[in-house]
């Protein structure tokens, strides 16, 4: 009875008892802002790349893939996120009529385009007491601006 | 109950799950709200990217929104299988769930604006126990399509686009006496002697050739070009020696010289011209051909230009500081594009000596090196090529025009509002 009716440092267990499931929480907003905020930036990245693509004529293959990707690295690059952890699906000048290496697209704009496609693999929410993985992707597709 | 209030086992429980339940409530509203601004973030490249693929088509509307309803599915494709619909200059693309695409291809009623508006609903996960079951979110693109149709300042030399290597006046590869000597919009030896000293001021307007035959490139009439300005320039044939000669002699002849020479001749330097010592292209931050709108089908490939090594044409970067504009030793020099399907001139003689049509597709902007004293009058004109950041101002405070203040300075597709 005495035992019982002794309150010092209840507040203390109940905290410890309540502080994991408040630091799930923050933990949890946390790492899905981060989340949303790098997939966010891969998106404006696509787009400036994109965009800068759309410029690049003669469009050289072997070459203008890499120069492309670079405007998106140094977009990228300006929001403190690792280039190096995200991927080139596909950079490429597709004609006409003609095929992605992104199988799911096929140019029928009557125009050459620009395809810039961006994946984050296994981008690590970290939820505290466990973790899980996802992949953030971005893409834009420009017009091909032919030469005048 | 005395008892009851003073026993205070489990208020940190209720604190917590009253906080919790505030915390949970937040998270889920930027759970939505993150969501509205990542559905926004792809809608602007929707729009940003339809826009500019479609201004491209004016001033034919139907196609301008076709293409542009065209790039838009490309971009989103979840809305494909729908057809658009147009009216008279406007026309609308929607899955009939509330997501559309709104084109207002002559926005303001300029023909070459185009308005893209991109509507999409997105649905809430959380905030429906509020009573919110969707947000709808809006992103609007405002682009147009320009060409060049005037200038100041221009030195009658036309380059053509991406092949220029700074030879502004070593004929060895081109015609002996013509080295793209372009009409100052006057025929003549005398009105070119003027445009060499004080650059072509006003609009391109076109005297001679055939009026009835259309530009394939933008669908205007060249007709136009005799009664308003247009993009189209004759060229100065003959042999252009003597007047280029006087020209440059007058344009060099500037009591306001930071220098003289033999008590006559400017000797600007670069480094004066600039006010600060000139950079090496390779010295552009990653990205700024991008930014800056740098055209390689202009200028040539960005990367080439960069590692160019070519004796007579050196390439500077510049954002920055302040610059002698009024300096005679800084000019313009449009970039021409020549196209026997638009070349409504008498299709006599070959670029650079024959009379012919050429485009104006952009310019460069360059410092005359060569010649640097008057004994070098006649002999080969050198010039390097300086690839100008937005920062870069005039001593006056103004921010440096590669031509001036009578019109556009770029062509090309641009986005106003994004």
């Amino acid at each position: 009875m005495r035992l019982s009716a002794n309150e010092r440092g209840a507040a203390l267990i109940e905290a410890a008892l309540v502080l994991p499931f408040l630091l799930l929480l923050t933990f949890g907003i946390w790492t899905t802002a981060r989340a949303w905020n790098i997939n966010n930036t891969m998106e404006h990245a696509a787009r400036e790349a994109a965009r800068y693509g759309a410029t690049v004529d003669p469009w050289d293959s072997g070459a203008s893939p890499g120069d492309v990707r670079a405007v998106a690295d140094a977009d990228l690059a300006s929001s403190a996120i690792d280039t190096t952890a995200i991927s080139t699906v596909c950079i490429e000048l597709i004609a006409d009529g003609g095929d992605s290496c992104d199988t799911s697209h096929t140019n029928a704009t009557g125009t050459d385009q620009i395809l810039v496609k961006l994946r984050y693999p296994d981008y690590k929410l970290e939820f505290l007491f466990f973790s899980t993985t996802i992949d953030l992707e971005a893409s834009a597709i420009s017009r091909h601006e032919a030469a005048p | 109950m005395r008892q009851l209030f003073d026993d205070e086992r489990g208020i940190s429980a209720i604190w917590v799950a009253v906080v919790a339940l505030f915390l949970v409530a937040s998270a889920a509203l930027a759970v939505d709200t993150s969501g509205a601004f990542g559905t926004a973030q792809t809608d602007q490249t929707t729009a940003d990217l339809s826009c500019l693929a479609g201004v491209n088509e004016l001033p034919d509307t139907s196609a301008g929104i076709n293409l542009a309803v065209a790039y838009a599915v490309e971009n989103w494709p979840e809305v494909a299988g729908n057809s658009v619909s147009i009216s008279g200059t406007t026309g609308t693309y929607a899955d009939g769930t509330g997501n559309e695409v709104y084109i207002e291809a002559e926005h303001d009623g300029d023909p070459s604006k185009m308005l893209v508006r991109v509507t999409e609903i997105q649905e809430t996960w959380f905030a429906k126990v509020m009573g919110q079951d969707e947000i709808t979110v809006v992103q609007e693109a405002i682009c147009f399509h320009q060409e060049v149709r005037n200038g100041t300042g221009l030195l009658p030399i036309g380059a053509l686009a991406g092949s220029w290597n700074g030879d502004l006046f070593d004929c060895a590869a081109k015609v002996t006496g013509n080295c793209g000597a372009m009409s100052p919009g006057s025929n003549g030896a005398n009105a070119y002697r003027d445009a060499v000293a004080n650059g072509i001021v006003g609009d391109f307007i076109k005297h001679h050739g055939n009026q009835n035959i259309a530009d394939p490139d933008t669908g205007f009439a060249t007709i136009d070009c005799f009664a308003s300005p247009c993009n189209v320039s004759e060229t100065e044939p003959g042999n252009m020696v003597g007047p280029w000669n006087q020209g440059l002699s007058i344009r060099f002849d500037d009591p306001g010289a930071v220098c003289v020479e033999d008590g006559w001749f400017n000797c600007d330097s670069l480094d004066q011209v600039l006010g600060a010592a000139a950079n090496p292209l390779s010295s552009a931050p990653a990205g700024t051909e991008a930014a800056l709108g740098w055209h390689n089908t202009l200028y040539g490939t960005y990367a080439a230009a960069q590692a160019a090594s070519h004796p007579n044409a050196q390439h500077y970067f510049f954002n920055g500081g302040t610059l002698d504009c009024d300096s005679p030793r800084l000019a313009t020099v449009p970039i021409v594009a020549q196209n026997q399907n638009w070349d409504i001139g008498d299709g006599s003689g070959s670029w650079p000596n024959g009379r012919k049509d050429m485009k104006f597709i952009g310019f460069y902007t360059i410092y005359i090196r060569e010649p640097n004293t008057i004994a070098d009058i006649g002999g080969p004109i050198d010039a390097d090529i300086i690839w100008f950041g937005p920062d870069s101002k005039c001593i006056t405070g103004e921010a440096f025009q590669p031509i001036g203040s009578l019109g556009p300075v770029n062509q090309g597709v641009w986005l106003v509002d994004s």
